[in-house]
């Protein structure tokens, strides 16, 4: 299927304006109408409960609340809008400790500055046309952590319930 | 008692795939997109430049403070390590793919500093110098045979990117 990206409605989270116009410029010309900015954690979160956002791409470093805080309010807090919202985190932190915190926090996907037209563009279409699941774990919610190909065909490694079709807030899991 | 080894998975709707099917048959969205994104992305390279000079001009009244302090004042340490890494995320995008790599190199060696000494600010002044100088000369790119000789000998200091 072709895609036409107008109805997307975008959040860039980023202090740097440089930045966010950068981002903003491409989204524009990817034919995305609705980018809402926000400069930190914080006011990200009262623009999320300001009207509804398919997709957010937050950066890691701000002030008073960074980006992986607000990825942990938006999966975990009890007033979260959405839980299950995409997030892009958008940074210059590339060394593989800082990606596994990120992805700890419940980030979806990453974007390694300096961006390029092309990347955003790839994450993008990942988030749509390849969603992961969602995981609830002791410790963690968040997408799979697990990558897709991992396809195993074997006997069952640990005890898994599967929810299908979730769509609330806080949906119950079919029970196993 | 509850099972801490209990997982669960859901799987909520693809409501983007929806939102975003425009009925085409193709797949993805139309390539002259892409290409239009790109050219926007030329268009406003000259506002991140300028954005670049300014953070390379803060950089060297940094540097002046970093060797007044002889590398003592970690607030000033930490401002160079952000102003740094502004220039790591920005300066392909403004066409200066030189100062992205010593924007990295600079900011993995503040941040592997617990001290700092004589020869510790002078490596931070190499790098000081060689942004500026970059900036100053208008050195756009990432291949130009000086930078690249200098940028080497700094990561042999510094180390690889992980």
């Amino acid at each position: 299927m072709g895609y036409n990206l107008s109805k997307l409605r975008v959040l860039i989270v980023d202090d740097s304006k440089n930045m966010r116009m950068l981002v903003k410029t491409i989204l524009n010309a990817l034919g995305v109408q609705t980018v809402r900015e926000a400069t930190d954690g914080q006011t990200a979160l009262q623009e999320l409960r300001g009207g509804p956002i398919d997709v957010v791409i937050v950066d890691w470093v701000m002030e008073p609340m960074d980006g992986l805080e607000f990825v942990r309010q938006v999966r975990t807090a009890e007033d979260s809008p959405n839980t299950f919202l995409p997030i892009i985190m958008m940074t210059g932190h590339t060394e593989r400790n800082r990606i596994f915190k990120a992805r700890d926090s419940g980030v979806t996907e990453f974007l390694a500055k300096p961006i390029t037209a092309k990347t955003l563009l790839l994450r993008l279409t990942n988030i749509i046309e390849n969603p992961r699941p969602f995981v609830r774990a002791k410790d963690y919610f968040g997408p799979d952590r697990r990558r897709r190909s991992e396809d195993y065909s074997g006997p069952e490694r640990r005890g898994t319930n599967r929810a299908e079709g979730a769509a609330t807030k806080d949906p119950k899991p079919v029970q196993a | 008692m509850t099972d801490d080894t209990k997982v669960q998975i859901f799987n909520p709707p693809n409501r983007l795939k929806s939102a975003v099917d425009d009925g085409r048959p193709g797949k993805g969205i139309d390539p002259n997109l892409l290409a239009k994104a790109e050219k926007a992305m030329e268009d406003v390279k000259p506002q991140v430049e300028a954005h670049m000079k300014n953070e390379v001009a803060w950089l060297s009244e940094l540097m002046a403070k970093v060797t007044a302090s002889g590398g003592q004042d970690r607030a000033i340490l930490e401002e160079m390590y952000r102003t740094a890494f502004e220039l790591k995320g920005q300066g392909t995008s403004a066409g200066y793919g030189m100062l992205t790599r010593f924007g990295d190199s600079l900011c993995r060696y503040i941040e592997a500093q617990q001290n700092m000494g004589a020869k510790e600010v002078a490596i931070v002044k190499a790098h000081a110098d060689s942004i500026a100088a970059i900036m100053g000369r208008a050195i756009k790119g990432d291949s130009n045979p000086i930078g690249l000789a200098i940028a080497a000998e700094l990561e042999k200091v510094v180390g690889r990117p992980t």
